[in-house]
């Protein structure tokens, strides 16, 4: 019966590249990332006992680095009151002029994307949880989810299809859209 | 040189898959890389200074008032 159980220290640990994958992803910065992760952590390891074994782990840790976000989010909003707030800063690269579509013209557009959109785009897209999944994490209704996932892709594709419109496709991103293979190739 | 809207539809089935592989892309990037050593270290110092768990700080924290 007693399957030797994984010290909380290794189960926290094999969460880690994806709470960071996580942070980056909703902070767009690695540094900002890492000290979210750095906080999750912290509460995650004092709180351990609050979570039910058994029961999804990424999924607790995903919802603490969550909260732990929006509470960064509004103390930063709290002390930047003269600009145009958080979203300013980091954002306000224009994209590309040559027309090449790369990863970070991509990570500017989805840096523009309302919070809670965003959150739910990369749970669902990303993250790959189910639509249930995200909305525990959220805190919301599964319907919630659906919506501000849809609102974030038609956003994104309004904005991606206006750069195309007005450059023409550049080859690279006619590659990309023509069906390549995924890197991983697994299958 | 006028931009046939005939296929917007299909552009944007298109712009739809590569959002999604774009998504994933940035993710993976960094799901892939090797845990930090600070997390290491932060890990190590929590097992070595406290349990896990809220009882233990509670009792810690109501004894040392």
């Amino acid at each position: 019966m007693t399957a030797a159980p994984q010290s909380p220290r290794d189960e926290l640990l094999v969460h880690i590249p994806s709470l960071r994958a996580f942070a980056v992803s909703l902070s767009g910065q690695i540094d900002r990332a890492d000290d979210l992760v750095q906080e999750t952590l912290v509460k995650a390891w004092r709180n351990l006992g609050s979570f039910t074994e058994g029961t999804n782990m990424r999924a607790w840790l995903f919802t603490i680095l969550r909260n732990v976000y929006i509470s960064d989010i509004r103390r930063r909003r709290r002390e930047v009151q003269d600009t145009d707030g958080v979203f300013a800063e980091g954002v306000a690269v224009a994209p590309a002029q040559n027309g090449h579509m790369d990863l970070a013209d991509f990570r500017n557009a989805l840096t523009e994307l309302p919070e809670e959109q965003r959150e739910a785009l990369i749970l669902i897209g990303a993250a790959e949880f189910s639509y249930e999944e995200a909305a525990e994490i959220a805190g919301c209704a599964v319907g919630t989810v659906k919506s501000r996932v849809n609102r974030a892709r038609n956003a994104l594709a309004k904005r991606l299809n206006l750069d195309v419109g007005e450059i023409g496709l550049d080859p690279e991103l006619r590659a990309a859209l023509g069906g390549m293979p995924a890197r991983s190739g697994s299958g | 040189m006028t931009q046939r809207k005939g296929d917007a539809s299909q552009l944007d089935t298109d712009v739809q898959a590569h959002i999604g592989r774009q998504l994933r892309a940035g993710y993976v990037d960094i799901l892939n890389q090797p845990v930090p050593d600070r997390f290491l270290e932060l890990l190590a110092e929590l097992d070595r200074r406290q349990d896990p768990g809220d009882r233990d700080e509670d009792v810690r924290q109501n004894r040392s008032r």
